[in-house]
């Protein structure tokens, strides 16, 4: 039910420092902090003798002591204090997940742990340019499956219902939607043609009158959405990658680690290619984000149990194709990956 | 996402009329005031009737009676299909559900107007609309259209049981009386001997090829033909004997050749589709609806075999119409299909997936 073999956001990075943090990421429970020279480590929280978590020990300058008698392990997860008796057990080992820093949060890598390489993890573009501006962005928890958001992530048609509020005006949209599968995800897109900018949108536009404009849906494997908002002159617009200078680009990427079947955590960042050091923008940017997500959450919370509770059959809609596409393709990573997993004989 | 079947509008019964013992008629109007949109004669709307007790949705098709310049209301003209004598199969259940519960004041759903049996405009043929029973309805749009333009000749030439069964006698009768280029012709199977003494009909028996050509003249007639299947079996073999062309023989058989919501045919219901396969018109791959017991040939204008399939009065069950959901899956009894979106799981040998694929030369569905 999860790929293992891939980066996942474990925390924001401002989200590990020295003290024992228990998580549980993929149904593994897992103690991350930072070492007393700042190197963040994931380890397994459950001391080998009787399970105990290691985030109920203390932490040390390289190593986590467990609290019920004092074995110690370093960051790759091999004891080195057995205080109890003289010798040091081979076998008292805990495991160590491999972690990279990048874009300021701690990536976490579930799989094998020879196959991690920092270099599959997910590129931002831009990231860096001086001239973008970021959000400071978030993190909250769901109730829900992690397709659940995925669905949410490919699917525009949501927002006149949902996001009455926070994206006021988003309305129904009759342009119909392109939906392609890739090796890297699905994208669910469409470009509308001379709109009156969206009010949320229209103070951070660096022209005036209507907008050709386009609406990116993605979701990369195994579960990252990214929402990319183009706001051109009308007559510019067409492409996402020849813009008009004038364009504005906002980019909404969405982080999404599986907790368990049913719970979710979610940590997001808006990118856009304007006002890099405007706080109120930015500021203004994190509320909205904020609020859109809330408002989606409630429902996703409320899905996951409606379909749980379920007596009679569900429907798939039209609105569905991109996010069913992206679920069939993501089982079929999962599937592939778990046939090779029993090929090397490993479990 | 393509298709217009998201388009359910409500509509309010303005008045209920009784046109013979066995056709009402219902005004449906806008609830928002408005007019109703524009339609073209000929065109039928689809009336949905929410589950019922047997928990599905009913779909049924109804040409539109009302005259084309009428705005403020469509005219449908329904039949009580009462259960068949000797058959232990219900009547039909939204013609008795309409006649029985739909009153004044009630809403109905419906879809706007849709269709491709309609009058060929700008054309300038001469026209004969043929009709059988409440095959009629669309034939009474088309005349006021034709009579209100008055330019072509058009007979108006309609086969039902006697006077009792003959609706619109009036309507269509004072629409000849206005235009000149309109001329009715009524064939009664067993005439009452009130009608006899009214002088009501033009011709007793069936319609046969000889009663056209005794006041037919000799023209190129544009045809429209609707009614039971054995009408329009027998009078397109007529016309086409009578030597008209099958490109200028427009046809529609009426009836619910839908299916209900569930997936399961309508052939238990007393009004018993078509049975037999009507010739097929024009170019291309032929279509064939084998439990609705009709063949037409595939229409490139249309994106779909589901949409193909409903514009002829087939109601297939659907959800998504994107190829995902699989509620489409269909068996093929005979062809192919080519896929314009690759379905989300495959349908499995035999099958086919009709919302996003089209006919790959002559195929038979299970429809």
């Amino acid at each position: 039910m999860f790929l293992r073999n891939c980066w996942y956001v474990a925390a924001h990075d401002r989200g590990v420092g020295r003290a024992l943090t228990p998580t549980t990421i993929l149904d593994e429970h897992i103690v991350l902090f930072r070492t007393a020279d700042g190197r963040p480590v994931a380890l397994e929280d459950a001391c080998p003798h009787r399970k105990l978590p290691l985030s109920k020990g203390r932490l040390h300058d390289a190593a986590v002591e467990c609290g019920y008698h004092g074995l110690a392990f370093d960051g790759t997860g091999h004891c080195v204090a057995a205080p109890t008796q003289g010798n040091i057990p081979p076998s008292a080992r805990v495991r160590s997940y491999p972690l990279v820093e990048r874009y300021g949060m701690v990536w976490i890598w579930m799989g094998e742990p020879e196959m991690a390489d920092p270099a599959t993890i997910f590129s931002v573009p831009n990231d860096g340019d001086p001239a973008w501006g970021r959000t400071h962005g978030g993190v909250m928890e769901l109730d829900c499956n992690y397709l659940y958001v995925t669905d949410n992530l490919l699917d525009p048609s949501h927002v006149a219902w949902v996001h009455v509020s926070s994206f006021a005006g988003a309305g129904t949209e009759s342009q119909p939607l392109k939906i392609d599968v890739s090796d890297r995800g699905v994208v669910v897109s469409r470009w509308m043609m001379d709109r009156a900018p969206p009010p949320y949108y229209g103070p951070m536009l660096r022209f005036s009158g209507n907008c050709d404009r386009l609406q990116h849906y993605e979701v990369v494997f195994p579960s990252i959405g990214v929402n990319k908002s183009i706001f051109t002159p009308v007559g510019t617009g067409g492409s996402a990658e020849i813009l008009d200078p004038r364009a504005f680009v906002n980019i909404s990427y969405n982080f999404i680690t599986p907790i368990t079947a049913k719970r979710s955590r979610y940590f997001w960042y808006q990118h856009r290619n304007t006002d890099p050091l405007n706080e109120e923008i930015t500021r203004r940017m994190d509320d909205g984000a904020l609020a859109a997500f809330l408002e989606d959450r409630d429902i996703l919370n409320a899905v996951q149990i409606g379909m749980d509770e379920a007596r009679t059959p569900h429907l798939d809609l039209g609105l569905d194709a991109g996010a069913l596409r992206f679920r069939r393709a993501l089982q079929r990573l999962i599937e592939a990956e778990a046939t090779a997993r029993r090929d090397s004989g490993s479990t | 996402m393509q298709g217009n079947t998201g388009d359910w509008q409500t509509f309010q019964v303005v008045r209920k009329k009784h046109e013979t013992e066995m056709i009402a008629s219902f005004h449906l109007a806008p609830c928002d005031g408005m007019d109703v949109p524009t339609f073209r004669p000929g065109q039928f709307l689809t009336v949905r009737l929410p589950a019922g007790e047997g928990g599905v949705e009913l779909l049924r098709t109804y040409s539109i009676s009302s005259p084309p310049d009428e705005r403020r209301f469509f005219r449908i003209s329904v039949k009580r299909e009462p259960a068949p004598a000797g058959l232990s199969v219900p009547p039909g259940r939204v013609s008795t559900h309409l006649h029985d519960h739909v009153q004044v004041g009630q809403n109905l759903t419906i879809l706007p107007p849709r269709g491709d049996f309609v009058l060929s405009e700008p054309s300038q043929r001469s026209v004969l609309l043929l009709s059988g029973g409440v095959g009629l309805t669309p034939m009474v749009a088309m005349a006021h259209r034709l009579a209100a333009q008055g330019t072509r000749r058009t007979w108006f030439i309609h086969a039902c049981e006697n006077g009792r069964a003959h609706a619109f006698r009036d309507e269509v009768a004072s629409l000849a009386a206005r235009a000149a280029n309109l001329r009715t012709y009524a064939c009664y199977n067993r005439p009452d001997p009130a009608d006899r003494e009214a002088g009501a009909f033009d011709a007793e028996g069936l319609l046969t090829a000889e009663k056209l050509q005794s006041f037919l003249p000799i023209d190129d007639y544009e045809c429209y033909l609707c009614g039971p299947p054995g009408f329009m079996q027998a009078l397109y073999a007529t016309l086409i004997g009578l030597g008209v062309c099958e490109q200028q023989i427009h046809y529609e058989f009426f009836g619910p050749a839908s299916v209900l919501k569930s997936g399961k045919t309508s052939q238990g219901e007393a009004n018993a589709t078509a049975s037999q396969a009507a010739p097929a018109v024009g170019a291309g791959a032929i279509v064939t609806f084998a439990r609705s017991g009709f063949s037409v040939r595939w229409d490139e204008r249309y994106n779909s075999i589901l949409e193909f399939a409903e514009a002829h009065g087939v109601s297939p069950d659907f959800s998504c119409r994107a190829g995902v959901c699989s509620t489409c899956r269909c068996a093929l009894r005979s062809g192919a299909v080519t896929y314009f979106e690759e379905p989300l799981a495959e349908p499995g040998a035999g099958m086919a997936l009709i919302c996003c694929s089209r006919p790959d030369g002559d195929v038979t569905l299970d429809l």
